[in-house]
């Protein structure tokens, strides 16, 4: 599985991805904001989205709403991984279509406990 | 000295002028005559009144500095104290992780590299057959029991290297909060020259940028624990019940 990790600290990307590996997902790629992240994932391949909401030039969310709308990428599954932990904003995430919302600081048995739910509700769905 | 006489004299012919129009009904004239006379008036009177509306102006944008001076001053500073001493005890507590983390490691890493440095000696000396029947009996007992418990030594290394890496999260949520009180700090400097700006005769500098764009939502970034509002949740089980209260 082809995975993009999109935050502007290159050490929470640093982590996300040794996590992904210790999960067994090794096929991971890396950008630093929605500007860059876009034409990686729309440039194809890419089977899950790992991005943080706040960060310069295009911010997590504006991501996920352009990824919800593009006939290509509409359907991949993208995980919140961000520090923002108001409701108002869960909400938002939430009616964007998001798949998962992880809040920082979060554990290794966190994210790998989202990232099977939402793989689960995926094949249940199919 | 005549040409004040010569203004009194134009001035009494049109007051003049003014009365006779009055008297005989025609408002039209005498309002004409009424605006004339006005530019007779001192024009250092306008130049006052240009004066003290400036003043006006400026003392009202004064206010509004002074407003947004008093709430920097009594919430956003107190609130980057919080944000700074919540910096102090994230970096504190990462570098504690770690260390705590590297001082098992060590020792664990330094015990394994002893036993099989003495395992490979005794295996080097069973090769040229350099061991009795029951060195070798012990070779092989001690063999089994390096092999019986490498496997939870490197997994207790792996969980206590996944806590080093987990404990670097803190230079991604200590950064999003130091890049706040960055920008509190220039706020302060730009309001800092224009309250200088209003009282000396300093260029008025650009106005404070806003730190987000119009229609888009305020970011909170990182909790701040002392900084805690009703409207943020504290953690992830609070999260998971939003979301699954939302259909997740």
């Amino acid at each position: 599985m082809k995975i993009l990790i999109v935050d502007d600290f290159s050490t929470m990307r640093r982590i996300i991805k040794n996590l992904l590996r210790d999960l067994g997902f090794n096929n991971t790629h890396e950008a630093d904001d929605g500007n860059t992240a876009l034409p990686i994932l729309k440039g194809g391949g890419y089977d899950f989205l790992v991005t943080d909401w706040n960060m310069p030039g295009m911010t997590g969310i504006d991501l996920l709403k352009a990824v919800r709308v593009d006939e290509e990428l509409k359907t991949m599954p993208v995980l919140l991984v961000t520090a923002e932990s108001k409701k108002e904003q869960i909400i938002m995430a939430a009616e964007a279509g998001v798949n998962g919302y992880i809040v920082k600081p979060f554990n290794a048995a966190t994210l790998s406990e989202k990232i099977t739910k939402i793989f689960e509700r995926i094949d249940k769905s199919k | 000295m005549s040409s004040e006489n010569d203004i009194q004299k134009e001035m009494l012919e049109r007051a003049t002028e003014l009365v006779q129009n009055l008297k005989d009904g025609n408002s039209e004239n005498a309002n004409e005559i009424l605006a004339s006379l006005i530019k007779f008036a001192d024009p250092n009177m306008f130049n006052e009144i240009g004066k003290i509306t400036r003043e006006l102006h400026d003392a009202l944008v004064g206010f509004e500095v002074d407003t947004h001076m008093t709430e920097l001053a009594e919430s956003e500073i107190p609130d980057a104290k919080e944000r700074l001493s919540y910096v102090l005890e994230m970096t504190e507590d990462a570098a504690n992780k770690t260390l705590g983390a590297v001082e098992e490691i060590v020792p664990m890493c330094e015990a394994r590299a002893g036993k099989s440095q003495l395992l490979s000696d005794d295996w080097e000396k069973f090769t040229h057959k350099e061991l009795s029947a029951d060195e070798f009996r012990t070779l092989a007992k001690d063999v089994k029991e390096y092999f019986d418990t490498e496997h939870s030594v490197f997994e207790k290394m792996k969980d206590r290297l996944n806590d080093v890496l987990m404990a670097q999260g803190y230079q991604d949520l200590t950064g999003q909060i130091i890049k706040r009180v960055i920008s509190l700090v220039q706020d302060v400097e730009t309001n800092l020259v224009r309250v200088i700006s209003l009282t000396g005769n300093v260029k008025t500098p650009r106005k404070p940028e806003e730190s987000s764009k119009p229609g888009t939502t305020k970011l909170e970034g990182p909790q701040v624990p002392a900084l805690k509002t009703e409207e943020s949740l504290s953690n992830q089980d609070d999260v998971d019940d939003l979301l699954s209260s939302l259909g997740f």
